[in-house]
């Protein structure tokens, strides 16, 4: 599904494009020439500052002189370029932004490792042994090294587990000894997004502006048309039903039960959710998993091989019970 | 339908090509290929992408599915409007070698639709499947001689309260129908055991279970511990 909307997001953008061109060749001469006499002043204003940067650079000898005039002319075209350069700029940005690597470090892969390199790479292998009761198998993919980073202070917004282009990123304090219980499932839960193609289509949405800005919507430069369906269509549409194929696949890792576990704890908290948010309801989230669970005990239990209740638990629930 | 399968399978690889016998599955193939081009090998790895995947694939049958509509939508718009897309055809294209490549690109457009209905045909897609692991089978193996012996030992007791029953003239009560007990947890607990690959986080200051290795291994502090 990612391909089809990576497309329909170009086709969002290239609509971006046009109506850009339509601002700039259309919408903004026609608010001039509807502008009062006593604002003609502004009309002059806002054509001299359009058309003096364009002289200057006609004087620039080794620029073709066809384009400032084409530029003079078809104003549309000017918008059109900005629009490009937008996009440009974005894309650097992102591509800056992934590829700076001032604040993360390097575990030391060998056999074994680093101390944090030996603890991802067991609970790679405790995936790939949960992974083995499922037919046809399920290859899993693994991140070939990652990065751990350490958390400032309280205001750091990272997330503990995420990923910075195709590079995983884990917090240090998560690496920990004690925290593996928090480690596993949501290192599963991470790896399904790797093992498809969100991660593809996540950096490619990370091409595109993270928010609205008011002197994009004012200017006329659409940029605000691809973004819109990045930030309001898709998180409703698909992320959050990622979010729920993410789980399934961690619940094929055998990180179901910990998961599980861990949403439920989250659960005291008070669950608030906005419109556009890319996550599911915690709630809908234990449901999926319990079902995921209870299929596979009663599974077992068919088999004849579901645990024994132990006596101590089965008295404990009657007196519950009772 | 088998020949769609052969042909499938010819194209993929999977089998080995034979001329004697393949030759009608040939001409086949180089009869569709002249009228469509490539867009049966195009639906071929389509669907192959697509059923490539044990745990994802309904999204990407649903992304197929998309592109399908979309491009029969737009192959829709090309053959109503044509008139209005062939005033664009450069004049400079020689018709005899440029239509026919157009038509090709056209087919193209359907390859998503010919996969759907290849999957439906033929369907390549095989969802997961729990089996049991050679633990769970040795488990089941000792559950199932444990029960016979309970139910020996059972039949043996019901032959002896009846001929009892018998030597004294009363009537045997029936065998009540065995009922299989439900486990009583929420699932949730019931889950916990095998679920459960990881020991419990231990409190701070308190030493690890000396009977896990991975346990012992998991809350070494130093490289020591750890190897």
């Amino acid at each position: 599904m990612g391909r089809f909307l990576a497309l329909c997001t170009l086709l969002a953008d290239v609509l971006g494009l046009a109506a850009s061109y339509v601002a700039g060749a259309c919408i903004f001469p026609a608010i001039g020439s509807i502008l009062p006499g006593w604002l003609s002043w502004l009309r002059d204003l806002c054509v001299h500052l359009y058309q003096a940067p364009l002289f200057w650079m006609s004087l620039i000898p080794s620029m073709p002189h066809a384009l400032p005039l084409a530029l003079i002319h078809h104003p549309g075209l000017t918008w059109g370029l900005v629009y490009l350069c937008a996009h440009l700029w974005y894309l650097t940005r992102y591509l800056w932004r992934r590829c700076r690597e001032t604040d993360l470090a390097r575990p030391q892969p060998g056999a074994p490792g680093g101390r944090r390199w030996e603890i991802v790479q067991r609970r790679y292998a405790d995936f790939r042994e949960a992974l083995e009761r499922f037919r046809p198998e399920i290859p899993l993919k693994t991140p070939p090294t990652f990065r751990f980073f350490e958390r400032k202070n309280h205001r750091d917004a990272r997330a503990e587990l995420g990923w910075r282009g195709r590079v995983l990123v884990i917090d240090q304090a998560l690496l920990s000894p004690e925290r593996q219980q928090e480690l596993a499932p949501g290192l599963a839960h991470q790896l399904a997004y790797y093992n498809s193609e969100d991660l593809w289509f996540r950096s490619f949405l990370n091409c595109y502006p993270d928010g609205f800005l008011w002197v994009q919507c004012i200017s006329g430069i659409c940029l605000w048309l691809p973004t819109l369906v990045k930030l309001c269509v898709w998180p409703t549409v698909y992320w959050r039903g990622r979010v729920l194929v993410a789980d399934r696949f961690a619940y094929y890792c055998g990180q179901g039960y910990l998961l599980y576990r861990h949403l439920r704890e989250q659960g005291a908290v008070e669950e608030r959710r906005s419109f556009w948010s890319p996550d599911p309801l915690r709630a809908e989230r234990i449901e999926h998993l319990e079902a995921l669970l209870g299929s596979e005990f009663a599974w077992m239990e068919r088999q004849g091989i579901a645990q024994p209740v132990p006596p101590l638990a089965q008295e404990r629930h009657r007196l519950k019970g009772g | 339908m088998k020949l769609l399968r052969h042909l499938h399978d010819l194209c993929k690889g999977e089998v080995a090509l034979d001329l004697h016998a393949d030759w009608p599955c040939l001409l086949v193939m180089a009869g569709i290929v002249a009228l469509t081009g490539p867009l049966v090998f195009l639906a071929c790895a389509i669907q192959d992408w697509c059923a490539g995947t044990s745990w994802d694939y309904e999204d990407r049958w649903r992304g197929t599915r998309a592109f399908a509509v979309t491009f029969l939508v737009v192959a829709l718009l090309l053959v109503l409007v044509r008139g209005f897309f062939l005033q664009f055809w450069p004049p400079t294209l020689s018709a005899l070698f440029w239509y026919p490549v157009f038509w090709w690109c056209l087919c193209l457009l359907f390859s998503p639709a010919l996969a759907l209905f290849m999957e439906r045909l033929d369907p390549r897609t095989r969802p997961l499947e729990r089996i049991l692991l050679p633990a769970e089978v040795a488990q089941q193996q000792t559950v199932v001689a444990s029960e016979k012996k309970m139910t020996r030992l059972k039949s043996t007791r019901t032959k002896q309260v009846t001929a009892q029953a018998n030597e004294k003239d009363i009537v045997p009560p029936s065998p009540q129908q065995r009922k299989t007990k439900r486990d009583p947890r929420p699932i949730y607990e019931a889950w916990a055991v095998p679920q459960h690959i990881l020991p419990p986080a231990p409190a701070r200051g308190s030493m690890p279970s000396p009977s896990s290795k991975r346990d012992r291994r998991d809350e070494g502090e130093s490289l020591a511990d750890i190897f």
